[in-house]
C-alpha cells in the first residue's frame, strides 16, 4: 500500500463527514425567529473569532515545529562534521 | 516513535477535525423545547388553560400543533390549541374526574408539530385528586406519531439548554488527558524495562501536557457546573477525585524536581508515574461509581451514551476527541523534541542521540 493512501482516505472521510453534517444542518424547511445568537446571525461572529484564535494557536505550533526542525538539522549537521 | 511524532499529516488531520468540531458544534442549532408552563398544578375534574412557552419554534396562526399530557398511565390531549406567538401556545384541557391518582400525579407536556417536530417537558404539571379510577386513560395520544425536526439539531434538555455544546469541548479534553496519561504510563513501564532515557522524557512531557489539558477540562467543567448545578464546584466524588488525581501528578513533578541525579530521577519518577496513573484511574473511574454522583454515568446517573449523546452529537463529539487528542500529542511531541535538544546541548545524556532515538 502506498504511503499516501491512508492520508487520502482520512482526508476524503473527513470532508465527507463535514459536508454531510453541515448539509443536514442547512436542510431546514423553516427559519426560527427567536432572537438568539443563531437566528440573528451573530453566531458567525462567535465562530469567526473562535476560528481565528484556533488558527493563531495552530500557526504558533507550526512555527515552533519549524524552529525545532531547523535546530535538529543544525545539530545533526554539526555532529556529522565532528565525526 | 519520534519519526511518527515528526510527521505532519496527522497534525493537519487533527487540526481539521478540531476545526470541524468547533464550527459544527457552535453552528448547529438546538432542537425545539418547552421552557415554561403555567399553571404547574391543577385539580382532577377541572378545565384549565395551559400556557406553554417554547424555545426555537416558529409557530404561526395557520399551524395546528397538538398538545398532550402524559403520565401515571394516563394520557389525554388538548381540546383546543391556540398559537399566541412564534414561541407561545395556549392549550385548553378538561381533566377527567376519575383518573384515580390517589393524591398527586406528575404529567409531561408533549407538543407535536409537523414543522418543528415532537418535543416535551418531563413531569412539569402536577394533577391532584383522590377520586377512584375508572380504569382507563384517555388514549388519544396513541394516535400521535413522533416527528423528527426537519433540521439537524442538537437535543434540547431543560437543564443543559445551549450549554449541551460544552460536551464537545469539556469531555474530549478529559479524553485527551487520559490518552496522554496512558502514554506516560506506558513510557514509564518502557523505561523500567529498557533503561533508555528517551522513555523518561516521553513520560515526563506527556504527563505535563496531560495536566495542561486536565486544567482546561476542569475549567470548562466548572463553567458547565455553574450553569447546570448552580455552583462551579460541588462535593461530588468525580470532581474531588479529578482534583486529587491532578494533585497526585503535580507531586510527580515535585518529586522529579527534588532529585538531581538523572538516572535516579528517571527510575523513581517511572515507579511513581505507574502508581500515579493507577491511583488516578481509581479516583476518576472507580470511586465515583461506588457512591452518589451528579456526573452523568456515575452513581446511578445515566451516561451520555444512554441519555443525551444521540446521533446528532456523535460525529462532532468524536471529531473533537480525535482533534483534541491529536493536538495534545502534537504539543507533547514539540516538548519532547525541545527537551531532547536541550539535553543534547547540555550534554546531560551520555547515550549518543541517534541510538537513543532509534
Amino acid at each position: 500500500m502506498k504511503a499516501w493512501f491512508p492520508k487520502i482516505i482520512l482526508g476524503v472521510a473527513f470532508i465527507a463527514l463535514a459536508a454531510t453534517v453541515l448539509y443536514l444542518a442547512n436542510t431546514g424547511k423553516y427559519t426560527i425567529n427567536n432572537a438568539n445568537l443563531w437566528n440573528t446571525g451573530k453566531i458567525f461572529v462567535v465562530i469567526s473569532v473562535l476560528t481565528l484564535i484556533f488558527f493563531g494557536i495552530t500557526a504558533f505550533l507550526l512555527h515552533l515545529e519549524r524552529q525545532i526542525n531547523s535546530l535538529e538539522k543544525n545539530i545533526n549537521r554539526q555532529e556529522a562534521r565532528k565525526t | 516513535m519520534l519519526n511518527l511524532l515528526r510527521k505532519r499529516w496527522w497534525k493537519y488531520v487533527s487540526v481539521a477535525f478540531l476545526l470541524f468540531a468547533l464550527v459544527a458544534g457552535m453552528y448547529i442549532p438546538l432542537s425545539s423545547g418547552i421552557t415554561k408552563v403555567a399553571p404547574g398544578k391543577v385539580q382532577e375534574g377541572s378545565t384549565f388553560t395551559l400556557s406553554i412557552k417554547t424555545y426555537n419554534t416558529d409557530f404561526n396562526k395557520e399551524d395546528e400543533p397538538q398538545v398532550y399530557l402524559s403520565g401515571d398511565d394516563h394520557s389525554f390531549c388538548a381540546e383546543a390549541v391556540s398559537v399566541l406567538a412564534p414561541q407561545e401556545l395556549e392549550a385548553v384541557f378538561a381533566v377527567p374526574d376519575s383518573l384515580g391518582l390517589g393524591g398527586k400525579g406528575f404529567f409531561s407536556i408533549i407538543v407535536d408539530d409537523s414543522r418543528t417536530g415532537t418535543f416535551f417537558l418531563r413531569d412539569e404539571l402536577a394533577i391532584s385528586g383522590s377520586n377512584p379510577s375508572n380504569g382507563d386513560g384517555y388514549g388519544c395520544i396513541n394516535d400521535m406519531v413522533v416527528q423528527a425536526s426537519a433540521n439537524m439539531t442538537f437535543p434540547y434538555r431543560e437543564i443543559l439548554h445551549e450549554s449541551i455544546r460544552n460536551l464537545f469541548y469539556h469531555v474530549p479534553l478529559w479524553f485527551c488527558m487520559l490518552f496522554l496519561l496512558m502514554f506516560s504510563f506506558g513510557s514509564s513501564i518502557a523505561y523500567l524495562n529498557s533503561n533508555k532515557l528517551i522513555y523518561d522524557v516521553f513520560a515526563k512531557e506527556s504527563a505535563f501536557v496531560a495536566m495542561l489539558f486536565g486544567t482546561l477540562g476542569i475549567v470548562t467543567g466548572m463553567t458547565w457546573a455553574n450553569f447546570t448545578w448552580g455552583t462551579p464546584w460541588t462535593n461530588d466524588p468525580k470532581l474531588n477525585g479529578a482534583a486529587v488525581g491532578m494533585l497526585t501528578y503535580l507531586a510527580y513533578f515535585v518529586l522529579r524536581g527534588s532529585l538531581n541525579q538523572r538516572d535516579q530521577r528517571a527510575k523513581v519518577a517511572a515507579v511513581y508515574g505507574i502508581f500515579a496513573f493507577i491511583i488516578y484511574i481509581i479516583f476518576i473511574f472507580v470511586l465515583p461509581r461506588l457512591s452518589d454522583s451528579l456526573h452523568p454515568g456515575n452513581g446511578g446517573n445515566p451516561a451520555f451514551s444512554n441519555y443525551d449523546l444521540d446521533n446528532s452529537l456523535r460525529p462532532i463529539f468524536y471529531s473533537a476527541v480525535l482533534g483534541f487528542t491529536g493536538i495534545g500529542y502534537w504539543i507533547m511531541s514539540l516538548r519532547i523534541r525541545y527537551t531532547l535538544l536541550l539535553d543534547k546541548q547540555q550534554e546531560q545524556i551520555d547515550t549518543p542521540y541517534e541510538s537513543m532515538v532509534s
